[in-house]
């Protein structure tokens, strides 16, 4: 593993590497700093832009954009009371108190040395832990697989919001979509409607595209008119040695909390910030300064939420499963690099997967230098008004879906897809399921089918090896255990609705 | 009673039967493999059972009704505008067609600032040129006017 570490460290010490990563966090910030630009939206906009480029620069800059964006999400959280993300909901808390008693430059630097140290952790981890998870999974066989496939698909239910119907029909509806084109096994067209372009099915990046970038746009035209500036007193109060040193405690407890919870497929960055804010609360001697003003308050969720973006990053190399919108996004851009995700990746391009491990911790020490020096700088973002923001994300859609393969049907493609998206959310169904359905489909579908002919068409291939069972047991709690939730609840509530 | 819930429920349940009925033209396979059918079905099933009972809570549901927006047409009017946006660059090529869609949607928008005006609508175009032509070499289409 150390000459693969060396061999990546001296891959990443290129200046075009490392310039690339400067420029993705730049961009990524100040997506990230913009209420309404969310991660997603941010990879699934510059994801085109890297299919002309060489794989690991062009993985970098999606990185950088990534962590750049969960970072600059608090910026406008603590400066003006809008979480750029819904990751930085929970830095609002203490952090916007800081900053309406003056203390808004303490409070900046707190989130930037956190997001660092939180970065900086999980990706340590991700290298210790990735190769021994990847080496395992080489075992796996279609019913692992299918398994492994079910297993990422039953974390809809926990990513599906207030319904869980509506998740799960979404998530559905990816898996239908899935199945549109030829059929893995025998090559019969399935849903063409003899249509060329559908033959290969289709695309799940101009549908990504479309459901979180062109989706938003159209969303964005709406509230183009409520919008608001708020203007902020900025002194330059700095953050003492003495303080420092209280919140380390508390920013490696939550980095620890962000990157176990960001290993897990379905939780994601939002989540492990209140966690590990309440955990800061639970610790800390004075409880009552939480929510007032705290630097822990601020230090915890800020360590935990740039945490998620290395532990995200386990299943995603490691098993080829997404657990989140934008795990799902990279996951795209390493196929359309021709790096498939799955145990198989640490084989065959091993030195590209350390490659892409040295420039992640590159990312978060740049971020630490971007984030002391220019943190204010990023701030101004927003005085570019809605108005002129929207049509550019369109046209950067257009652009974009059109670049994956010079082909127009892709713009179609997104253009229907960012419509669609447009009124899943104004009947209140969740976007994200519909990818996951979309990338594990056909995984799913294919090892499923491929399983029973290996066992000449005996079902009880699911039962009798280890792996599988372990997986589907897994899978059915992880698929059910949301839905128990929320009845219980409603039960408690008197409601006595299911689901 | 919550309408949207209903009307969606009976949406993908339509959507669901339609997918179905279009699988008894695939071709039944050897016995050992489900064939390509069985999946689609599985889906469209489950979609049709999770239907119903959206319509069922839709019924059942004593919330409130939620005020209408009457904000969608905003929405709906720049689903147009990209609509024709799409139309016009086989035609008009990428980078005019761009140029003109930025103008109307500005307009639209309500900006009247000439300097934003001319700068962001002809400014996206240019980037776009710098960026994905000449750096990422995509090849842009010109459009029948101009090749």
């Amino acid at each position: 593993m150390m000459s693969l570490l060396t061999e990546g460290l001296a891959n990443a010490l290129q200046w075009q590497v490392l310039l690339v990563i400067i420029i993705g966090l730049l961009i990524g910030i100040s997506i990230g700093s913009l209420p309404g630009l969310t991660s997603t939206m941010g990879v699934a906009l510059i994801l085109p832009v890297t299919f002309g480029m060489e794989a690991v620069s062009g993985i970098l800059l999606l990185v950088g954009v990534y962590f750049g964006s969960v970072y600059g999400g608090s910026l406008t959280a603590i400066l003006i009371n809008t979480p750029g993300t819904p990751a930085s909901a929970a830095t609002a808390l203490d952090g916007f108190a800081l900053a309406k008693r003056g203390l808004a430059n303490k409070a900046l630097t707190v989130s930037t040395i956190a997001s660092t140290i939180g970065g900086l952790l999980s990706v340590i981890v991700l290298i210790l832990v990735a190769p021994q998870l990847a080496n395992f999974a080489l075992k796996f066989s279609a019913p692992e697989s299918f398994a492994l496939a079910l297993f990422g698909l039953s974390i809809v239910s926990s990513i599906s919001g207030k319904s869980m119907s509506k998740g799960l029909i979404a998530g559905l509806i990816g898996l239908l979509i899935a199945t549109i084109g030829l059929d893995p096994i025998g090559g019969f067209p399935r849903f063409t409607f003899d249509s060329m372009d559908l033959m290969t099915g289709v695309n799940f990046i101009p549908v990504m595209i479309g459901l979180f970038a062109a989706s938003e746009a159209f969303h964005s035209m709406e509230n183009l008119f409520s919008s608001r500036q708020v203007a902020m007193k900025v002194e330059k109060i700095k953050l003492k040695w003495q303080e420092f040193k209280m919140l380390i405690g508390t920013m490696l407890r939550s980095s620890g909390i962000g990157t176990f919870i960001g290993m897990i497929p379905g939780a994601g960055a939002d989540i492990s910030a209140f966690v590990a804010y309440n955990e800061a609360k639970r610790f800390s001697k004075n409880k009552e300064e939480f929510g007032k003003g705290a630097l822990k308050g601020v230090a915890a969720p800020e360590a935990a939420n740039n945490s998620v973006t290395g532990g995200a990053m386990i299943p995603l190399l490691t098993l080829g499963i997404p657990g989140d919108a934008v795990t799902a996004v990279l996951l795209g851009a390493l196929m359309v690099q021709g790096l498939q995700p799955g145990p198989m990746l640490f084989e065959t391009n091993g030195p590209i997967v350390y490659t892409l491990f040295v420039g992640m911790l590159l990312a978060n020490v740049f971020m630490l230098f971007i984030g002391l020096a220019g943190i204010r700088l990023f701030t101004k973002v927003l005085l570019i008004p809605k108005a002129v923001l929207i049509p550019m994300i369109i046209v950067l859609c257009v652009v974009g879906s059109y670049s994956l393969g010079n082909n127009y049907f892709d713009v179609v493609v997104m253009f229907v897809a960012g419509v669609i998206g447009y009124f899943l959310k104004k009947f209140e169904f969740p976007a994200s399921p519909i990818i996951l359905g979309l990338i594990l489909g056909p995984m799913m579908e294919s090892n499923f089918r491929r399983s029973l002919v290996m066992s000449e068409g005996d079902i009880s291939i699911f039962f009798t090896r280890p792996i599988t069972v372990v997986l589907l047991t897994i899978a059915i709690i992880t698929l059910f255990t949301p839905i128990f939730k929320a009845v219980l609840q409603n039960k408690r509530n008197g409601k006595g609705e299911l689901l | 009673m919550k309408i949207p819930n209903i009307i969606s429920g009976v949406v993908v349940i339509m959507i669901a039967g339609f997918f179905y009925s279009l699988t008894f033209q695939f071709p039944e396979t050897a016995t050992q493999d489900v064939g390509p059918a069985f999946m689609p079905r599985v889906y469209c099933g489950l979609i049709v059972l999770l239907g119903g009972l959206l319509i069922i809570q839709g019924f059942r549901d004593q919330s409130k009704k939620e005020g209408t927006e009457r904000t969608i047409g905003y929405a709906l009017a720049t689903m147009g505008f990209v609509l024709l946006y799409l139309i016009l660059i086989p035609y008009l090529g990428f980078y005019l067609s761009t140029a003109l869609f930025v103008f109307a949607l500005l307009v639209f928008s309500k900006v009247r600032n000439k300097m934003a005006l001319i700068s962001v609508s002809l400014g996206t175009p240019l980037f776009i040129f710098v960026v994905f032509e000449k750096l990422l070499k995509v090849a842009i289409p010109l459009g029948s006017l101009f090749s």
